[in-house]
Order: structure tokens, then C-alpha cells, then sequence
């Protein structure tokens, strides 16, 4: 497919450690027949390995480019939307409103993924890329702001010794790289209106994107990491840190 | 939403032991909770205690309640043994699992 390795691509690898991650979630879904293990643990199976693929997809021969593209995208729309599902089913279970967004996303989803399929729109246009982008940062601001208030409903039960540190301190993690997963769809929905393209590979390649992109990516890999799998050290440091802080265990 | 047992049971026996009324009352509570980091709809009778115990003396005194210890007391003991009726997953619950 004329593909070419680089020593950047090893960041691929990053993809690879959080897809084990999702298997985890998976393993874990199976085992308690959890709704949201198992939309975060597909949301995490599809987003890293589908988003390095978009970043990667001027690279490949220009025949496999769109096709490649189409999967990708397809990739992060399916994957936000087990997302806004795991948003709805863990914070707003009850509610009427809350279902309405996952039925706005599915519907966008399926519109866009029609027209493209159908050849009716192209993969890189600018009103589907737009809509695609405003829609996931949707759902990322979503998750984000529901796990902000969670933690600071939490941190107030902390401190009467009515919820454990470590789940505290997972929401404030979710919060952190759901809040930065939110930045790039944001950062390339104004790269869309100031360069006026629809372009997605030369928005991505932009130096700009690209320096945005590494940075928060460190900060999302570790924050990823440390909500689903953290070290002992880490746990037992925000154990001894509440014990230290005086408030009843 | 439905308000749980724990939030309605403090509710009326603080409006029957005060001179608060019915609006006063729950007004107090949600206050209580608010501060606790609880929700009405789904605070169980052992959270609700320790709320009680720890937050609610001193937004007593702010009212000017008589007798705030007795009624703290009385009212930590009416929910404590209150079954928990919640349903299915709160979102604490479930981020735990995720945890693994």
C-alpha cells in the first residue's frame, strides 16, 4: 500500500498499549456484564489505532488514501458513539434528555457515513468535516463536564470519608484527557474555518497540529492509563495522601 | 426525580422535632446534601447519617434550632438503619469496575 515505516511511527505503539487496554475493559465487561465496560473498552479498542491511521493517511499510496480514510473516519464516528453511549449510561441513565444526543450523534454518524459510501459527498468535505468534528468535540465536552462535576461531588464525600480516593481521583483523570481528546477536534475545527479547507491530511500535518498533538497526546496517554490500569505506587500514593490530609477513611 | 427514603424520612421527622416548616425542612436537607456531595434521589440511610452527623449541627445552629444535639441524634438514628434502595450502577460504583 506504499506505506513507508519512520522513526515517528513508533508512536504507533502508543495505540497498541492502549488497545490492550481496551482488552482489559473487554475481559472486565464480560465478567460483570457492564454496559459501560463495554463501550469504553470498544470506544478504546477503535479511537487510538483509527486516529493514528487518519494521521498517517498522505502517507500511504494516493490509490489507498480516500478508502483509508473513510475506515479511519468511520473508526473515531463509531468509537465516539460508544463513547456518548457510555456518557448517557453512566452518568444520565434516567434521563429523557440525555438520549437525545446519542440519538442526534447516531443519526449524523449514519448521514454521514451514507454520503460518503454513496460517493454522494467526498470524505474530505468541508461540511462533513466540520459536522463530524463539532460532534465529537460535543461528546468529548460531555464527558468531560460530567466527570468534573462527579469529581467535585466526590471530592466532598472524600471528605467525609464516604468515597474512596483512587475512584475520586478517576474522575478527575477521565476529566483530564477527555477535556484534552476534546482540543484537537476543536483545534482542527478552527484550523477548517481559518485556512477555509476541508483538508484533513494538510491540517494534520500542520506543524502547529502536529506540536499540539504530541503534547497532549503525552498527557492523555498518561492520564488513560493511570484511570484504567494504575501502578500500586499510585493508588497507595492518593491513599496515603487522604489518610495525610486528616479526613476520616 | 424521585427523592430516596433517607431524604424524605430526615425531611419529616426534622420538620416534626423543629420549628421549621415543610419548606424549611427540605430546603435544610438539600443544603445538607449539597454539601455532602450526595443526591437526594439516591442518598442511601448510611450516608445519610454520617451527613447528619458530620455537616448538619452547625446549619441547625445557623437557623436557630433548639436542641441540636438531641435532634442531630435522633435524626442520625432514624436513617441509619434504612436499607440502601438504589437501583442499578451509580457512576462511583461503576468507575470503580473500570479500575478494574
Amino acid at each position: 500500500m506504499g506505506f513507508e515505516f519512520q522513526p515517528s511511527d513508533l508512536m504507533m505503539l502508543i495505540s497498541v498499549s492502549l488497545m490492550i487496554l481496551a482488552v482489559r475493559l473487554l475481559r472486565i465487561a464480560s465478567q460483570t456484564r457492564g454496559m459501560p465496560e463495554l463501550m469504553m473498552g470498544l470506544y478504546l479498542l477503535l479511537s487510538p489505532p483509527c486516529t493514528s491511521l487518519l494521521m498517517r493517511v498522505d502517507r500511504f499510496a494516493p490509490e489507498y488514501q480516500r478508502m483509508l480514510e473513510i475506515v479511519a473516519t468511520t473508526g473515531i464516528g463509531i468509537s465516539s458513539l460508544f463513547l456518548c453511549i457510555f456518557a448517557w449510561r453512566v452518568f444520565r441513565p434516567n434521563s429523557t434528555w440525555a438520549r437525545i444526543p446519542v440519538v442526534l450523534y447516531s443519526a449524523q454518524f449514519l448521514w454521514s457515513f451514507f454520503m460518503v459510501s454513496t460517493g454522494a459527498i467526498e470524505v474530505d468535505d468541508p461540511t462533513r468535516a466540520i459536522t463530524g468534528r463539532v460532534t465529537i468535540l460535543l461528546v468529548y465536552c460531555w464527558v468531560f463536564t460530567e466527570c468534573l462535576l462527579h469529581h467535585r461531588m466526590l471530592a466532598r464525600r472524600l471528605h467525609l470519608g464516604l468515597a474512596d480516593p483512587v475512584v475520586v481521583n478517576r474522575f478527575l483523570l477521565f476529566a483530564v484527557w477527555s477535556g484534552l481528546l476534546g482540543v484537537l477536534p476543536g483545534i482542527t475545527l478552527l484550523l477548517a474555518f481559518v485556512m477555509n479547507a476541508g483538508g484533513t491530511a494538510d491540517q494534520m500535518s500542520s506543524p502547529l497540529f502536529t506540536s499540539v498533538v504530541r503534547l497532549t497526546g503525552i498527557l492523555m496517554y498518561v492520564s488513560i492509563w493511570l484511570s484504567f490500569l494504575p501502578p500500586r505506587a499510585y493508588t497507595d500514593w492518593l491513599k496515603r495522601r487522604h489518610v495525610a490530609s486528616g479526613v476520616e477513611a | 426525580m424521585a427523592s430516596s427514603a433517607a431524604f424524605e424520612t430526615v425531611c419529616d421527622r426534622l420538620e416534626q422535632l423543629t420549628s421549621l416548616d415543610r419548606l424549611e425542612s427540605r430546603g435544610t436537607v438539600r443544603l445538607l446534601l449539597k454539601s455532602a456531595g450526595l443526591e437526594a434521589s439516591s442518598v442511601s440511610g448510611a450516608q445519610m447519617a454520617v451527613a447528619i452527623d458530620r455537616l448538619l449541627g452547625s446549619e441547625l445552629e445557623t437557623r436557630g434550632v433548639e436542641n441540636v444535639a438531641t435532634v442531630v441524634s435522633e435524626l442520625s438514628a432514624s436513617v441509619a438503619d434504612l436499607a440502601d434502595e438504589s437501583t442499578g450502577d451509580s457512576p462511583d460504583a461503576i468507575f470503580a469496575r473500570l479500575g478494574g
